[in-house]
C-alpha cells in the first residue's frame, strides 16, 4: 500500500513537471516575421531593462528617448515622426459634462486660449536657443519631467508644439480608430453605440473645432472667473504646455497665462497620471474637466468605456522614439524580428504607431509569452 | 542479572535549587521475573524505567542490563507507554513492525513477525485499522506487540492500563499475564494500583517518597492466576497498603511544607 | 476512475441542498448585477460601460474559446499558463527554502533566535507591497518572487508549528523501537509534519495566487492579473469581468486540487 502511493506520488509529479516541461519547450516561439513586445516595464525603467538586455529595445515618449541615447546606452533606431509623419500624439479633452455646465464652455475656451498661448511661447522660445525664452524654457522642462537640460534639449528637438486641429489630424484620428478595429479592440458595433455613423463620423466629431476657434476671441481678466480641475500625465514633456501656462515667471510678473485670463487651475484628484487610460477613469468619474493624454487613450476609452470626452485641442505631434541597444546590430524594423520591445502599453501611442509600422512590412507585432 | 542497579542517583535542577528525585536505588531483577514498581506520585518510579529505557540519564550509581550498561535507548529494552504513543499514521501491523524496518528486516520476514504477535496479542481482524480506530485496550495491544517484536531483553512497562476503564484494564491484566508466560520475558512494571501491583507481580518493589529509593520489597508468592477475593490475596494487599500509606502521608507533608 | 464518478455522485446525492442554495444566491447575484446594469445603462450614467451586463461579459468570455483576447492578441492559453508557470515556480521554491528553514527553525533554539527577528519584521508586510521593488529587481522573475514571498510564510510557519507540536512521546517509543537520530527524524518527524504542510500549502497557494493577480496586474504582458489591467486600460471592460471570472475559476481549482489532495493525504495518514 505504501509503495502504491509512493509511485503514485512520483508518477503524478513526473507527468506535471513534463507537462510543464512541453508547455515551456514546445511553445511555438512564433513564425518567422513576428516581433514580440513586453508592456511589464514602466518607461522609466526601460532604459535599465535595455541596458542589462531584458529587451532588445524599446519604444517611449520623450524625454526617455533622448536620455537613453544620450548616456549612450541605446541609440534611436526610427523616431516615430518617421514611422508617420506630423503624426498627432498628445491632445487635449474636455469633459462633456463640464461643457454643459453654465461656465463650462467660457472657461474652456479661456483655457485653450492660455493652451494657444503657451504653445506659441514655446514653438518661439525652441526657434532661438539663446534666447532668454529658451533658458526659461528649459528650466521649465527639467522641473517638470525631472531630467537634466541636455536631455530635455534634445527631447524638445524631437517633437513639435501644436494646438491646431488641422485635416491632417482628422485623418489620423481615423486612422487610428481603424487601426484599432483591425486589432478588435474596439468594434464598429462600439462606435455605433456611441451615436456615430461610421468611423470617419467619428473623427470629424470627436474632435471640438469650435471652442478652439472662438478661443481667440478671448480677453485677459483681472479676475478669477472659475476653476478647471487639469489632468496631465507624469513628467511628459509633450504635456509642457500646461506647465508653462501655470507658472508667473513667463509672463515676467506674478500672474500666469492661467491666471491672466481669469482661470484658477488645480491639480485633477489622481493627478499627474500614469497613464492616459487611468485619466479616462478619471474623467469619468467625475474628477477631471479638462486633461491631456494621448490620442488613442481618449479614442479608445471613449469608444469602449463611453466616457463623455471630447477632443478641443491638440497638444503636440511626434516625439516618441525607438531605441535599441548601441552596437546591437540591429539597423532596421527587418532586424527586429524575433526581438524583444518595451512598449509602455497597449492602449499608447507608441505601441499604435510601432504596430502600424511593423504590419505595413508583414509583420507580427505579439505580446512576448514569457 | 537481568537488571541491575546499584546506587541510582538522579537530581533535577529547579530554579535556583537543585532537587533529589533519586537518591541510592537498589534493584536486581532476575530472568523471566516480573516485578511491579509502586510508590507515591513524585517518588520517581517513572524516573527509574526511563532511566533503565535510556530516555533519561542518570546523575550517579550504576544501571546494567545482562551485564551491560545502559547509555541511551535501544530495543533491547522495549518500553510500552501510558498514553500508547503509536504512530498515527500507521496501521497497527506497520506499528508493530517498526522496529523491524529499522533494522532493515526485509519484508516477508516482518510479516511473519508481525502476524505472529498480532495472534499473540489478540489483535486478529484489527491489523490493517489505524490507532485512531482502535479502543484504549487493542491501542496498548499494539503497544506490546510492537515492543516485543524486537525480542527484547526486558520490557519496561510506565502504567500501560493507566489511561483504560476498569473493565478493560482487568482484562488487559489478565491478557498481559498470558502473553507474558508465552513469552517469558523479564518485566519492570510501573503503577500506584496496588491492586494491579499485587494481581501482576512476582515482587513488590515499594519506593519511597522523594528523594526516591527502595522503602521494602515484598514478594507476592501467590501462584496464578490469582483469585482477587482469597485471602491470601487481601492479605498481601494489606501489607503492601501499610508500607505505602506511611509514604504517601510522607509525600503529602512534602507537598504542604515549603520545599 | 469509476471510484470517482461513484464518489461524486455521492457527493451530490450529501449535498443536493447545499448546492440548491448556492445556486439560488448566485443567480439572485446574476440578476441583481444585470438590473444595476441595465439601470446605469437607461440613465445614461456615465459610467454605464464601467458595468457590463453578465450576458456581455459571459459574450466575453466565451469569445477566448474561438478567436484570441482582443486586447493583447494572443489567445487566453497563453496568459493562463504564463500565470500557472509562474506560480508553479514560485510555489516550488517557496517548499525548496521554507521547508529545510522551517525544520532548522522550529528544532534548534540558535535557528529560531537567527530566524525569527527577520520573520517577524517581513511576515506582516503584505508581498503585495513588494511588487514595485521586485518587477525592478528581478525583472521577469519579479511576479514570480511575489509569489515566492506570499507562499513562504505560511509554510515555514506551519512547519515549524508541527515540528514544535510532534508529541515527544513519539521520539521516545521511536527511541526504545532502535531508532537513532536520522531515523526518528524520517520516520518519525517527517510523517508527522505532513498534515502540517499540506495546511500550510493550502494556504500558500491561496495567497499565492492573490500575488501573482497583483503582480501582474501592475506590470505584466501576459499573466491572469495583466489581463485585468490591459483589459481595462482599452476600456474593454466585458473582457475585464471576464478575467476576473477566469481568475476566480482558475484559484477554485488550484486550491481545490490542493484542498482535495491534503484530505486524501491525511486519510492515508490515518489522521482524519
Amino acid at each position: 500500500m505504501d509503495k502504491k502511493i509512493l509511485m503514485a506520488i512520483v508518477v503524478a509529479a513526473v507527468v506535471v513537471v513534463a507537462v510543464v516541461a512541453a508547455a515551456f519547450i514546445l511553445r511555438p516561439e512564433g513564425r518567422t516575421g513576428t516581433v514580440y513586445y513586453d508592456t511589464s516595464i514602466t518607461v522609466p525603467n526601460m532604459k535599465a531593462a535595455l541596458s542589462t538586455g531584458l529587451i532588445d529595445g524599446f519604444i517611449s515618449w520623450e524625454p526617455f528617448v533622448s536620455e537613453a541615447s544620450m548616456d549612450d546606452t541605446g541609440e534611436v533606431l526610427m523616431w516615430s515622426s518617421e514611422m508617420m509623419p506630423n503624426h498627432p500624439c498628445c491632445v487635449v479633452v474636455a469633459s462633456t459634462n463640464f461643457l454643459e455646465t453654465e461656465d463650462g464652455p467660457d472657461l474652456t475656451k479661456r483655457f485653450l486660449k492660455a493652451h494657444m498661448d503657451a504653445t506659441e511661447w514655446m514653438l518661439t522660445a525652441n526657434q532661438d536657443h539663446d534666447s532668454a525664452e529658451y533658458t526659461l524654457l528649459v528650466t521649465l522642462a527639467q522641473e517638470f519631467t525631472l531630467r537634466n537640460s541636455s536631455v530635455v534639449s534634445a527631447a524638445m528637438s524631437h517633437l513639435e508644439y501644436k494646438y491646431e486641429m488641422d485635416s491632417s489630424f482628422t485623418t489620423a484620428l481615423e486612422e487610428f480608430t481603424d487601426m484599432y478595429i483591425d486589432l478588435n479592440i474596439t468594434t464598429n458595433a462600439a462606435i455605433a453605440d456611441m451615436g456615430y455613423d461610421s468611423v470617419s463620423d467619428f473623427a470629424d466629431s470627436y474632435a471640438n473645432e469650435t471652442l478652439l476657434a472662438e478661443a481667440g476671441d478671448i480677453e485677459p481678466s483681472s479676475t478669477i472667473l472659475g476653476t478647471v480641475r487639469l489632468g496631465y500625465l507624469v513628467g511628459d514633456i509633450h504635456q509642457m504646455a500646461q506647465f508653462v501656462a501655470n507658472d508667473p515667471r513667463v509672463l515676467d510678473g506674478d500672474k500666469s497665462i492661467f491666471e491672466k485670463y481669469g482661470l484658477e487651475v488645480a491639480a485633477a484628484e489622481g493627478a499627474p497620471f500614469s497613464s492616459g487610460g487611468a485619466e479616462m477613469d478619471a474623467f469619468v468619474a467625475g474628477d477631471v474637466d479638462i486633461g491631456y493624454l494621448g490620442a488613442p487613450p481618449a479614442i479608445v476609452k471613449h469608444l469602449n468605456g463611453g466616457a463623455k470626452t471630447t477632443i478641443v485641442a491638440q497638444a503636440n505631434i511626434e516625439g516618441s522614439g525607438l531605441v535599441v541597444a548601441k552596437n546591437s546590430g540591429i539597423e532596421s524594423l527587418d532586424d527586429l524580428v524575433n526581438k524583444t520591445i518595451a512598449v509602455p502599453n497597449v492602449s499608447s501611442i507608441q505601441f499604435l504607431l510601432l504596430k502600424i509600422a511593423l504590419e505595413e512590412r508583414g509583420y507580427d507585432f505579439v505580446v512576448k509569452s514569457s | 542479572m537481568t537488571i541491575d542497579i546499584r546506587g541510582l542517583g538522579k537530581v533535577f535542577p529547579k530554579g535556583k535549587k537543585t532537587v533529589i528525585a533519586i537518591d541510592g536505588f537498589d534493584l536486581q531483577v532476575g530472568e523471566g521475573e516480573f516485578v511491579c514498581l509502586l510508590g507515591p506520585s513524585g517518588c520517581g518510579k517513572t524516573t527509574v524505567l526511563r532511566i533503565v529505557a535510556g530516555l533519561e540519564e542518570k546523575s550517579g550509581g550504576t544501571v546494567e542490563v545482562h551485564g551491560k550498561a545502559v547509555v541511551g535507548a535501544g530495543p533491547e529494552r522495549g518500553m510500552v507507554f501510558q498514553e500508547f504513543a503509536l504512530f498515527p499514521w500507521r496501521t497497527a501491523r506497520r506499528n508493530i513492525e517498526f522496529g523491524l524496518e529499522l533494522k532493515s528486516v526485509p519484508e516477508i520476514e516482518r510479516r511473519r513477525i508481525s502476524s505472529k504477535l498480532i495472534d499473540l496479542v489478540g489483535l486478529q481482524g484489527f491489523e490493517d485499522a489505524h490507532p485512531r480506530e482502535l479502543s484504549g485496550g487493542m491501542k496498548q495491544r499494539v503497544g506490546i506487540a510492537r515492543a516485543l517484536a524486537n525480542e527484547p531483553a526486558v520490557l519496561l512497562m510506565d502504567e500501560p492500563f493507566g489511561a483504560l476503564d476498569a473493565q478493560t484494564r482487568n482484562l488487559m491484566q489478565k491478557e498481559l499475564l498470558r502473553i507474558w508466560s508465552a513469552t517469558k520475558k523479564t518485566v519492570l512494571f510501573v503503577t500506584h494500583s496496588v491492586d494491579e501491583a499485587v494481581f501482576l507481580a512476582d515482587r513488590i518493589v515499594v519506593m519511597t517518597a522523594r528523594p526516591g529509593k527502595v522503602r521494602e520489597i515484598i514478594p507476592v508468592g501467590l501462584p496464578r492466576p490469582r483469585d482477587r477475593t482469597s485471602g491470601e490475596f487481601i492479605a498481601v494487599r494489606g501489607k503492601v497498603l501499610a508500607e505505602l500509606d506511611e509514604e504517601f502521608e510522607k509525600a503529602r507533608a512534602k507537598e504542604l511544607s515549603p520545599d | 476512475m469509476v471510484d470517482f464518478a461513484k464518489e461524486l455522485r455521492r457527493y451530490f446525492q450529501d449535498h443536493w441542498r447545499n448546492l440548491l442554495f448556492g445556486l439560488l444566491s448566485v443567480s439572485a447575484f446574476l440578476v441583481a448585477w444585470h438590473l444595476y446594469s441595465y439601470y446605469l445603462e437607461s440613465t445614461d450614467s456615465d459610467f454605464a460601460k464601467y458595468v457590463p451586463a453578465p450576458g456581455v461579459v459571459a459574450d466575453a468570455f466565451m469569445g477566448w474559446f474561438s478567436d484570441p483576447d482582443p486586447g493583447t492578441s494572443v489567445w487566453v492559453d497563453v496568459h493562463v499558463v504564463a500565470s500557472l508557470k509562474r506560480i508553479f515556480l514560485g510555489f516550488v521554491l517557496a517548499l525548496a527554502v521554507a521547508i529545510p528553514t522551517g525544520l532548522l527553525m522550529g528544532s534548534l533554539r540558535m535557528a529560531d533566535a537567527l530566524g525569527k527577528p527577520i520573520v517577524e519584521i517581513f511576515r506582516p508586510i503584505p508581498p503585495i507591497a513588494w511588487i514595485p521593488i521586485f518587477l525592478v529587481v528581478f525583472g521577469n522573475w519579479g511576479a514570480v518572487a511575489i509569489v515566492f514571498l506570499g507562499i513562504f510564510f505560511p509554510i515555514l510557519l506551519n512547519v515549524q508549528l508541527g515540528v514544535r507540536s510532534v508529541d515527544p512521546v513519539l521520539i521516545d517509543a521511536a527511541r526504545t523501537l532502535g531508532a537513532n537520530r536520522g531515523q526518528v527524524f524520517t520516520k518519525v518527524i517527517i510523517p508527522f509534519l505532513i498534515p502540517y504542510m499540506m495546511t500550510g500549502i493550502k494556504v500558500g497557494l491561496g495567497v499565492g495566487w492573490m500575488c501573482i493577480v497583483a503582480a501582474e496586474m501592475v506590470g505584466g504582458s501576459t499573466g491572469v492579473g495583466s489581463l485585468i489591467r490591459i483589459s481595462s486600460d482599452l476600456g474593454l471592460f466585458p473582457h475585464m469581468y471576464a478575467a476576473m471570472v477566469l481568475i476566480g475559476i482558475l484559484s477554485v481549482l488550484t486550491t481545490g486540487v490542493a484542498a482535495l489532495f491534503e484530505r486524501r493525504l491525511s486519510k492515508w495518514m490515518g489522521m482524519r
